[in-house]
């Protein structure tokens, strides 16, 4: 289907939020961190806004919400619930840095509970039986962008902190979190492979003469060697340049902007690439309307 | 409980798209929309035939909205825009609608678009203002063919009637076609929407899978 740009953003900034939220969370229950969790959190309410801005941008009437939003078998009322309770834990987030109370381990554990569930969630509103290339390779795609880009967030909020306080962790959760987001960009192809799209024969759309049936037989090849290719490997790719930065950035001693750099671009590049792809594949179980 | 719905006789569609102009016209569908194709299936080979004309066979499959008994289009709209009729049909309430597009992405079929003019979501609604008058659907009162019949599903087939004859005589779907066995009932491929229209094929291979 044709791509959903504020989609594509929504869900992006929402990874990158629960990412944020889980980063600091992991780090708090591991008394670390203590000087970036300003940043942290105020870097994590900007992105939930973005996201949740991106969001509204899909709505063609957003106004009507008022109609009677709240549908709970829906996604999107799902999605809603979830970027609320989000917001109500950075806002406790933010009381407790403000007061300089001690955050403890009640706060992070529940704060990375509910980040990883926000993913969950989000990933479970694309989960169509109607399109078989949306099926749990996609929620795993999303859990493991959420671990790629909490990753990164701890690598960033560690290299722009003076004096920071866990200077041998900060890589080495973004290299796990980006090797996870590797297995799972990965492990869809095998998810696509089990998804059938369902096959009338020959067929002609009457209403298009001139255009050519499609005929999917393999959504793997489709996203491997077809016309989704380009999207998925540029993904792996782009992910495996993040791998190699943190690998080089874990051996190298001293400043590594520029790996960090390269590593938050090349991330972004794989995010959306690989969102891009989900909508290529994004096949209705007939295709023949 | 009500259940309506449209049995199509695969075997009398002769592919005139008489239904699907029908459709346009009294539905003022948009130009590149529509809410009911008809779609040429074949020619596919007759499975042990020579692979080759004339072992080949074909059949017209009119497609839209299959108002299904569990639709994913209503278990994924926000706001209960998309909801389940009292006569079993599924509805948009246009002005609950926010056009968030999920029941476009959840219709296992894609027969449902945004309106480009109102950008709320559409597709087939069963023609439920010529029903409720005692009229007939658009499409089956304009089928060429007499292939397509509308009813009860809780009725049972009994229930499902389509044009009239010269006399003025409503045509009953079980007198008036050709005789065709329970397995002659096919349905478009199910993901758990289970979908209330009904084709009937004889003497051919249903394709598309998930005969119910
Ligand atoms: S065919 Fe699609 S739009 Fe119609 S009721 Fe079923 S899921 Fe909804
Ligand atoms: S586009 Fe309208 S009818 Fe469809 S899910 Fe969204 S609010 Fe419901």
């Amino acid at each position: 289907m044709t791509v959903q740009w504020p989609l594509v953003i929504f869900t992006l900034f929402l990874c990158i939020t629960s990412g944020i939220l889980g980063g600091i969370s992991i780090m708090a229950l591991q008394n670390k961190g203590e000087n970036v969790r300003r940043k942290a959190i105020v870097a994590s309410a900007i992105t939930l806004v973005a996201g949740g801005i991106a969001s509204f941008m899909h709505l063609q009437h957003w106004e009507r919400i008022f109609n009677g939003f709240g549908h709970i078998t829906s996604g999107i009322t799902q999605e809603l619930i979830g970027v609320v309770v989000l917001a109500v834990l950075i806002i406790i987030w933010f009381i407790f840095i403000q007061s300089k109370k001690k955050i403890g381990r009640a706060l992070p554990i529940v704060t990375l509970i509910c980040a990883i569930g926000m993913i969950v969630v989000t990933g479970h509103s694309y989960l169509m039986e109607g399109r078989p290339g949306w099926n749990i390779g996609l929620l795993l795609f999303y859990l493991g962008n959420g671990c790629l880009w909490g990753g990164l967030a701890v690598w960033l909020l560690e290299a722009i902190s003076e004096g920071s306080d866990f200077k041998a962790d900060d890589v080495k959760i973004a290299f796990w979190g980006t090797l996870i987001q590797l297995i799972c960009e990965v492990l869809y192809i095998p998810f696509l492979a089990s998804a059938h799209i369902a096959d009338f024969g020959y067929y002609a759309n009457v209403y298009s003469m001139t255009t050519t049936p499609l005929h999917i037989d393999s959504l793997a090849t489709y996203a491997v060697a077809g016309p989704g290719a380009l999207m998925f490997w540029i993904s792996i790719v782009a992910t495996l340049i993040v791998l190699a930065c943190t690998i080089a950035a874990k051996r190298k001693a001293g400043s590594n902007k520029v790996l960090l750099t390269v590593a938050i671009i090349c991330a972004i590049v794989a995010s959306i690439t690989f969102r891009v792809l989900l909508y290529q594949v994004g096949f209705s179980l007939t295709v023949i309307y | 409980m009500t259940k309506k719905a449209i049995i199509t006789d695969l075997n009398r569609c002769v592919g005139c798209l008489a239904c699907s102009v029908a459709c346009k016209a009294m539905n003022n569908v948009p130009i590149g929309c529509y809410w009911n194709k008809v779609v040429r299936i074949g020619p596919n080979p007759v499975p042990g035939g020579s692979g080759q004309w004339p072992d080949v066979y074909m059949y017209f499959l009119t497609m839209g909205c299959q108002h299904c008994e569990d639709p994913e289009c209503v278990k994924v709209c926000p706001t209960e825009a998309s909801h389940i009729a009292e006569d079993g049909t599924i509805q948009i309430d246009r002005n609950r609608c926010i056009g968030c597009q999920f029941c476009v992405m959840a219709c296992p079929y894609g027969v449902r678009y945004l309106d480009p003019d109102e950008r709320v979501a559409e597709k087939c609604t069963l023609c439920e203002e010529r029903l409720v008058q005692g009229l007939l659907p658009a499409c089956v009162a304009q089928c060429s063919g007499n292939a397509r019949w509308v009813g009860d599903l809780d009725e049972g087939l009994d229930s499902f009637v389509g044009t009239y004859d010269p006399l003025g005589k409503q045509r009953k779907m079980v007198d008036f076609i050709e005789p065709f066995e329970e397995s002659d009932i096919h349905h478009l491929p199910d993901a758990g929407n289970h979908p209330g229209f009904a084709y009937i094929l004889r003497d051919h291979e249903w394709q598309g899978g998930d005969d119910q």
